[in-house]
């Protein structure tokens, strides 16, 4: 039950598919057409049914009667694939007027709710003296057998391979649907190419076509059969100027030959072998615009792109799946695989693409889908950069940019996470420059180094003359130090002096009064300082005996006592001034003895 | 007393003008932070021109030019912003990465021993090896001083050995100072300016293929030896001679090397 239901599941969508067959509404001219014969009209409905037919009638000829309609329905399974085709004809039959040209009116029909339109078509009734004169005279004609007798040449407008471009000036990528197709006038009894027309300098998307002479065609105001021996969508790569070479063909196509059997006429078919070569096309390739922006890898056409994220919690070590699709009509299979800026803690696998593209009409859909596997092999937030996708566009003449989204993503630890406990090494992505220095600048006009300045070696000059001076004084005083005697006695003899200065003006000005006072005065004052005791606690009496207390020699004591006795003695008794020498040297000597004594 | 004044109204002077220029260079600071690199390039160059330069300013400057894309003229900003600050350790990264992306590689230059030496001078300014060197010589006399004036036989062999040491010392600093200074003010070291340029085998434009020497990229350093101005084709040029690593010398125009 499962299983039939399927069935019928299946059948339902195949039927779904046919309803998108292309419907197409056409009109078949009359063959060829002498006056006062009378001739059928076809309109033909393909794929649809069709309502409310609005045909007008063709003006100077007689309408008989229709239309007409007969209905024809097939089915066929190839590969797998189901195809069914069903046509509507409507038929009117009409007698025809005089000689001249005569248009069949455009007619319209309802199908599927759209209203489709044939074009206006012109045909030419004959005059029906032409039917006398002999068939050979009379230009070879599909439809008059005996037109096509044997031995006639087959001119180049008999039988011929066009190459149709959809276009003949076009962009770079931009796709242009080829299609060679073969007119005859004759019936073709065997067809062989010799050579195929190339296509350099372009990709071919052919077309699936099975070539079968069915088609009748008007070219050039006359009638042909035609065959499409190749429907193909080229995807120019270069610009400039693109050359379809032309393809040569073999062709026997068939003539009769009138055999007289008596009774009657029998027609022979004879074949005639001829050689036939199509034209060359030719396509003027504009390269495309520049400058290309950012990302611009060759897509033409008009696309749209979607991505998605399969699931929506991510774990490590979990693969999970972005799917990027790209729609659209154009170069699809030319396009390249975009590269999505992964995480680098993301392990990448390489991505599966697949492109679902078909020809239609003159240009190729489809979709290409991308699937990019990836396994995230840390935990924490990682975000998926955005892609851009462009692609030009030869409609606008303008380049499109599409961006898909930036997917932040949040990675949890996974279950099946293997227990690490290796340390990695910590990974440099990218490396810069250093940022700019932000603090304070210091511009200076002046760098110099100070080896270059005379200051800093006048600083070594300075620092070396004070440590030599210094040297020299040291050295002096060393000197001075070792006499010691000599050093004593020159401080010494500078301290009587400067204490008996006075007195030595005195002496020098002849005054011995005030002389002897003043040395009087002079070494009492010294003896004060000396032992630190004031003047009025002072007396002969006990001189002697605090100098010797104090450490210094009876000798010099004694001395100091006769000094003073003699001073006072030469104060009140008139004294020469020869004596005034006598006592100053003795002063100076007592002091000088009491200062070298050492305490 | 007009001599103090007189410093004072300049050091004032100055600060009017750094604090003017101290906005200039946040400016300048700002529009690279915002990717504006041309402005920013324009304004430390300005300062470079009004104010005098720094290092920081000329590193800055050599970022501002490697955004930019040029090279040459980054490599010659580290190169004077390292000449004006030899321990400038983000310039000296920097003009590595750059010198990284130019287009030459250039073969090995001057001898182990001078390498080894100019890189010992380069671990720390003129200055500070100047002043290294005046603290030895201090040392040296404190040693000389202590020799002579002191009676502990312990003190004078110390001063006497410490002495010895630092004069020692102190000329070895004295010739790294030198040996600095030097680099910094050597004006015979040039970086390739122009994109590319043939180099010739004589001081003047190569007449053929024969007389092409080698050619050079943006960003290549050179050092001069000898210059020579030539007339070729009534074109009055300036050659150098050029010294690109130990194995190629050639003759180059000056218009396409700028000095350091």
């Amino acid at each position: 039950m499962k299983r039939f239901s399927l069935f019928i599941l299946l059948g339902t969508f195949l039927i779904c598919q046919n309803l998108f067959a292309q419907v197409s509404f056409s009109v078949q001219p009359p063959t060829r057409v002498y006056e006062g014969d009378r001739f059928p009209i076809t309109f033909k409905l393909n794929n649809a049914d069709g309502s409310d037919l609005n045909v007008s009638q063709i003006n100077g000829c007689t309408l008989l009667y229709g239309p007409s309609t007969s209905q024809r329905q097939s089915y066929q399974v190839v590969g797998g694939r189901a195809t069914s085709s069903s046509s509507i004809e409507y038929t009117y039959y009409y007698k025809a007027g005089k000689a001249g040209q005569y248009t069949i009116p455009a007619a319209s029909v309802m199908a599927d709710g759209k209203r489709y339109t044939t074009k206006a078509v012109t045909f030419t009734v004959h005059e029906s003296a032409d039917r006398n004169t002999p068939a050979s005279q009379r230009p070879v004609d599909v439809d008059d057998v005996d037109t096509q007798a044997a031995g006639r040449r087959v001119n180049s407008d008999d039988v011929f391979v066009r190459i149709i471009l959809s276009k003949s000036s076009a962009y770079e990528q931009e796709a242009i649907a080829c299609t060679i197709k073969l007119y005859t006038k004759y019936s073709i009894s065997s067809f062989m190419p010799t050579k195929q027309p190339s296509f350099d300098g372009c990709l071919i998307q052919e077309l699936d076509v099975q070539p079968s002479l069915n088609e009748m065609e008007t070219y050039k105001g006359q009638n042909y059969m035609t065959a499409v021996l190749k429907r193909c969508i080229i995807f120019p790569q270069k610009s400039g100027k693109l050359t379809i070479n032309s393809g040569n063909y073999d062709i026997s196509v068939v003539q009769y030959d009138n055999v007289n059997m008596g009774m009657f006429q029998v027609r022979q078919p004879r074949e005639a072998k001829i050689k036939v070569s199509s034209n060359t096309g030719t396509l003027n390739i504009l390269p495309l615009p520049q400058p290309q922006p950012e990302g611009f890898t060759g897509a033409v056409g008009t696309f749209s792109i979607d991505s998605r994220l399969v699931g929506n919690s991510f774990r490590t070590n979990d693969p999970a799946t972005l799917i990027y699709t790209i729609t659209g009509t154009g170069n699809i299979k030319y396009v390249k695989e975009p590269v999505i800026d992964f995480p680098s803690e993301f392990e990448q696998y390489t991505p599966k693409s697949d492109i679902q593209a078909e020809a239609n009409g003159n240009d190729v859909t489809g979709t290409m889908t991308i699937e990019y596997t990836f396994v995230p092999q840390s935990v924490g937030d990682f975000s998926i950069g955005s892609d851009k996708f462009v692609y030009f566009n030869p409609q606008t003449k303008q380049y499109v940019t599409l961006t898909t989204p930036t997917y932040s993503i949040k990675v949890a630890k996974g279950v099946s996470a293997p227990v690490s406990s290796e340390q990695k090494d910590v990974e440099n992505k990218n490396s810069d420059i250093r940022h700019i220095y932000l603090g304070d600048k210091k511009p200076q006009s002046v760098h110099k180094p100070v080896v270059t300045e005379s200051w800093y070696w006048l600083m070594y000059a300075g620092f070396l003359a004070l440590t030599v001076g210094l040297v020299a004084v040291n050295r002096r005083q060393a000197r001075l130090s070792a006499d010691v005697i000599g050093r004593r006695t020159a401080k010494a003899s500078k301290v009587a002096k400067k204490r008996l200065k006075a007195a030595e003006a005195f002496m020098r000005a002849g005054n011995s009064e005030k002389f002897y006072e003043e040395m009087l005065r002079a070494i009492w004052g010294y003896l004060s300082d000396k032992l630190s005791m004031p003047v009025s606690q002072l007396s002969r009496e006990n001189i002697s005996s605090t100098l010797a207390s104090k450490g210094y020699s009876e000798e010099s004591a004694n001395g100091l006592v006769e000094v003073l006795d003699d001073c006072e003695m030469a104060r009140y008794t008139p004294d020469s001034s020869s004596r005034m020498d006598n006592v100053y040297e003795r002063g100076v000597n007592v002091i000088n003895n009491l200062e070298n004594c050492k305490r | 007393m007009r001599k103090i004044i007189s410093l004072l109204t300049a050091i004032c002077f100055c600060s009017v003008i750094s604090a003017q220029t101290t906005e200039i260079l946040q400016q300048a600071d700002s529009a690279y932070t915002a990717d504006n690199f041309q402005e920013a390039a324009a304004a430390y160059q300005h300062v470079i021109n009004t104010e005098g330069t720094s290092a920081e300013i000329l590193y800055n400057l050599g970022n501002c030019y490697y955004r930019m894309g040029e090279l040459g003229k980054s490599i010659l900003a580290y190169e004077r912003a390292l000449r004006l600050d030899p321990t400038f350790e983000d310039a000296r990264n920097n003009l590595e990465f750059v010198n990284s992306k130019i287009a030459d590689r250039p073969g090995e230059r001057g001898s182990f021993v001078g390498n080894a030496l100019d890189a010992v001078a380069n671990s720390a300014k003129s200055n500070t090896w100047a002043w290294l060197a005046f603290a030895c010589f201090i040392l040296t006399l404190s040693g000389v001083a202590a020799y002579i004036f002191s009676n502990l036989v312990a003190v004078r062999k110390a001063g006497f050995f410490g002495g010895i040491v630092t004069l020692i010392a102190c000329g070895a600093f004295i010739y790294l100072a030198f040996r600095s200074a030097s680099i910094a003010l050597a004006d015979d070291v040039a970086i390739v300016t122009a994109p590319s340029t043939i180099l010739s085998t004589s001081p003047r434009i190569p007449k053929d293929r024969n007389q092409e020497a080698m050619l050079l990229h943006e960003g290549t350093r050179v050092q001069i030896l000898d210059s020579v101005r030539s007339t070729t084709d009534s074109v009055n040029a300036l050659w150098y001679d050029v010294q690109v690593d130990n194995a190629h010398r050639a003759w180059i125009n000056a218009s396409a090397v700028e000095k350091i």
